[in-house]
């Protein structure tokens, strides 16, 4: 292949990967799915990536940015295969700017990376998706990744104040900036959070940094129901506290990440909640108490607040493992929905998925982020389930949109959820974006197939 | 990998390459990914490679073969995997497989032969072996260890190797050592590091036990663990090292506690011989010895007690001492607040914390000798963070751990001691080495 040599004219040769076990190793994500891409390439520098972008353009190959691999819904996915652009070598913290509260971060380093530099320097990023351990700024700037603070801090859009990127034909572009008030022309920074490495690829992002909280404490409740976990989080929100995080997990949720953690989470329990609530030491005093007592007019059966930073960290790191550890039921397949809902219509939402789920007789494991209103409900389906699984989650989002929610929170699109866009979006709307695609990737080089029905791909 | 073999492994494993979601929780935590950022190199990526070979999308490569080998077995993703993916089986099933299929290269043939001997030929080994480093090697001061003379392949000029003990251990004891009241015998399984190359600590944890009331037998046909044999992927000689130990171990004092000081052999012991066997005499003889294996920190902690340990502090360490994690003692048994308990009693305020501690050293038993420079880069992190911490002295519970700590301490210039935790303790209690 003539763009191997292309490539490797103007990168180190140990950037540019075409071996079969090299190629089968950037064939996934955590959707599981697997497409063989043509070469993986490691460019260090932006110079690297406009050069690949040109010789792309040139040879009418598809770009396809890669950061961890681990998102939900297939961005990352060589679909078509082509050039999988491996970004994990950008992985420098630039400068933590402690007069602007601002940190400049090249896309490759792990969000929680992120929080433990800042954080040395009394400094908050908020955005902490459960895979922060592992995922990149990158990754969640294109992906808008939300998380268990988003409740209280809101989502990546929020912190990203500028980007550099390189677009589609190889030209270098920065927008936003340091500056608390932006108003130069179209907001492409926001255009870009959340564009599903569509748009360009990312090559430094300017952060925006709040103080860190002074004090933290960290509730769990079990619930006799999931519908009275519901409750609390409405009326909690009703009593105008606004927690840190209030996550929920269902009583299969419970089960699976207790086979791996053997923590002992109440067996008998229908649903086991975790509530942090953070700022000055008396707020936090104050605010738990409020919790505890929604809580307990609730029918919460345990109620206990973690009495140590090792305690509460354990508690985070159960909550963060539930998604794959829900490989414990050793369903056929799981089908991993992110819906959201406003936070109002959080037990209406919950108690219509359990009575799909009993009406069709399939196994539906909630859990997530109950505050926000964003559920991550997993269809298990069965041998012989899948259709009607296909149809359990087709009246769930239906049932989504009629409480004026959303098919993603915090997934994305990608592969996974491009043929449900039309139930969000007018046809116009979806024509809009596509129009944006067009205007910056002519010849559809990067990532192409992603976020748009397939049947309307054909720019 | 022929049909055959493939068919062999995917039986093996099969189950633990579905379970694992490519959720990529493991590229957190794998030190050599860590290092490369390369995908194939994490547990994720070795999976899918596992999965594309036994499903006959890859041949078995030499590439394939090469990734196999370049993991430390240090458990980390298997810590942090929440579908529990026990990716050191695939790894270990894969490497066997291949052995069974090319056979072992001759270097590690020999090399396992000799552990299979039987103990009048290992000490004719032992002692030809200790003679003869006298000529190749040169002796640091102090201690630490041995560098080479003359050019010897594959080897620099810095690297610390260690120096064979002018007599081993088991030579110089009887088989039964009673304590005063002799009601509480103990097995004592000493493993070859400490019988061989640090005797000293074998002789530290026998004091200790003395002391404590213990009467200690040492089994006298006990053989290596396997470990070794184990992460090359040879099942054969860790099947015959496992029966001989099995036997070994319950020839006298059948019900009493096994005690060793070596975190792979305790591991070996509680998790890896159980599923060896499946039937039979060795089968129930492996769960029993499962049952019966403590780790000194273990077995002082949870049998003797902290308390009743710390009235017999008479000489408290002075210096500031740090602990550093083996693999195969925190995420291979669990075992991390045990040692931690026991310095503190033997270093009364001096007991200091090390960032990272649980972070592999980069020994993988022979990992270092095959992956010098992979291995040293991993053990630059430790050596950093160590100095960092400001100890003189630094503890561990595996002898391995410490020839790896004290190479990296030599090439960093740092003045810092290397030692197994129970010498820690026997000497607080008044020992002298």
């Amino acid at each position: 292949m003539s763009i191997i040599r292309a490539l490797q004219e103007h990168l180190d040769p140990d950037s540019v990967l075409c071996s079969t076990e090299d190629l089968l190793c950037y064939a996934y994500d955590a959707t599981g799915k697997n497409f063989l891409p043509d070469a993986v390439v490691f460019p260090r520098t932006v110079e690297h990536i406009s050069h690949i972008m040109r010789v792309a353009n040139e040879h009418r190959v598809c770009v396809i940015p890669r950061g961890a691999g681990s998102g939900m819904t297939g961005g990352s996915l060589p679909e078509s295969g082509g050039i999988v652009l491996v970004m994990t070598q950008f992985d420098r913290i630039l400068e933590i700017d402690t007069e602007n509260l601002v940190a400049v971060v090249e896309p490759g380093v792990v969000t929680s990376q992120v929080h433990k530099a800042v954080e040395a320097h009394g400094l908050f990023y908020p955005p902490d998706p459960a895979s922060m351990n592992f995922s990149t700024i990158g990754g969640n700037i294109a992906e808008n990744s939300g998380g268990m603070r988003a409740v209280k801090y809101g989502t990546t859009n929020t912190y990203v104040l500028g980007l550099e990127v390189v677009l589609p034909n190889g030209e270098i572009i920065h927008t936003g900036s340091k500056c608390v008030k932006d108003v130069v022309g179209y907001n492409l920074t926001q255009l870009l959070v959340g564009s599903e490495g569509t748009l360009g690829v990312i090559t430094k992002a300017i952060l925006k940094l709040i103080p860190l909280p002074e004090a933290k404490k960290t509730l769990t409740a079990t619930f006799p129901s999931i519908l009275d976990a519901g409750k609390t989080v409405s009326e909690v929100i009703r009593r105008k506290i606004i927690p840190t995080t209030m996550e929920f997990l269902d009583r299969h949720a419970i089960w699976c990440v207790d086979q791996y953690l053997q923590i002992g989470l109440a067996p008998g329990a229908g649903a086991f909640m975790l509530i942090e609530v953070d700022g000055d030491q008396d707020q936090v005093n104050k605010n738990i108490l409020k919790v505890r007592e929604v809580c307990a007019a609730n029918k919460a059966i345990d109620i206990q607040v973690a009495a140590t930073p090792q305690e509460q960290d354990e508690l985070w790191r159960m909550r963060r493992s539930v998604s794959a550890s829900l490989a414990h039921l050793k369903p056929l397949v799981k089908i991993n929905e992110d819906i959201v809902v406003p936070r109002a219509a959080i037990p209406e939402i919950i108690e219509f998925i359990e009575s799909v789920g009993r009406k069709y007789d399939v196994q539906i494991v909630n859990f997530g982020h109950a505050g926000d209103g964003n559920i991550h409900l997993n269809v298990l389906p069965r041998q012989g389930q899948l259709d009607v699984a296909h149809q359990v989650v087709d009246e769930i989002f239906d049932k989504t949109v009629l409480l004026g929610g959303r098919i993603s929170g915090e997934h994305g699109i990608g592969t996974s959820k491009r043929d449900f866009m039309h139930k969000n979006l007018e046809p116009a709307a979806i024509a809009a974006m596509q129009a944006v695609k067009q205007a910056w990737d002519p010849n559809n080089i990067l990532n192409p197939g992603k976020i748009f029905p397939k049947h309307e791909d054909q720019v | 990998m022929t049909d055959k073999g493939s068919a062999l492994f995917l039986e093996q494993v099969g189950d633990e390459l579905k379970k694992c979601v490519k959720c990529g929780a493991c590229q957190s935590v794998c030190p050599i990914y860590l290092e490369t950022k390369q995908e194939k190199y994490v547990a994720r990526g070795k999976i899918a490679l596992s999965q594309a070979v036994s499903e006959g999308r890859l041949p078995y490569t030499d590439e394939f073969d090469s990734v196999l080998h370049n993991c430390l077995l240090c458990l980390s993703c298997v810590e942090v995997c929440s579908s529990n993916v026990r990716v050191d089986r695939i790894i270990t099933a894969a490497r066997s497989s291949l052995v069974r299929e090319r056979g072992l290269p001759w270097p590690k043939r020999m090399a396992f032969k000799a552990l299979r001997a039987g103990r009048w030929t290992q000490n004719l080994l032992f002692r030809g072996g200790s003679l003869a480093q006298t000529v190749l090697f040169h002796r640091l001061p102090k201690s630490s260890g041995l560098r080479r003379r003359f050019p010897v392949p594959g080897m620099d000029k810095e690297q610390v190797i260690p120096r064979l003990a002018s007599k081993s251990f088991r030579t110089q004891h009887e088989e039964y050592i009673p304590a005063g009241d002799d009601t509480n015998p103990v097995v004592f399984f000493t493993g070859c590091s400490a019988n061989y190359i640090f005797p000293f600590i074998a002789e530290a944890a026998l004091w200790v036990l003395n002391r404590l009331g213990r009467s200690v037998y040492i089994a006298p046909d006990q053989m290596c663990c396997g470990a070794p044999a184990e992460c090359h992927g040879d099942q054969e000689t860790v099947h015959e090292l496992a029966r001989k130990n099995l036997f070994a171990l319950s020839s006298r004092f059948d019900q009493a506690p096994v005690i060793v000081i070596c975190s792979s052999g305790g591991y070996m012991f509680k998790h890896m011989y159980p599923e060896l066997f499946s039937t039979g005499q060795e089968a129930r003889l492996a769960s029993e010895l499962a049952a019966r294996t403590c780790d000194i920190s273990e077995y002082l902690v949870h049998k003797v007690g902290l308390e009743n340990i710390g009235k017999e502090i008479t000489v408290p360490c002075t210096i500031p001492t740090t602990y550093h994690d083996p693999c195969h003692l925190k995420r291979g048994q669990g075992i991390e607040q045990e040692p931690r308990g026991l310095l503190d009693l033997a270093c009364p305020g001096l007991s200091i914390p090390l960032a990272d501690a649980d972070h592999c050293c980069g020994s993988g038993g022979t990992y270092g000798l095959s992956h010098k420079n992979m291995s040293r880069a991993i053990l630059g992190h430790k050596t950093e963070t160590l100095q960092a911490s400001g100890a003189a002295q630094i503890a561990t519970g595996c002898p391995a751990c410490m020839i790896q700590l004290q190479d990296g301490i030599s090439r960093a210039g740092l003045q810092v001691e290397v030692r197994h935790t129970i010498e820690v303790l026997a000497e607080a209690m008044g020992w002298k080495a």
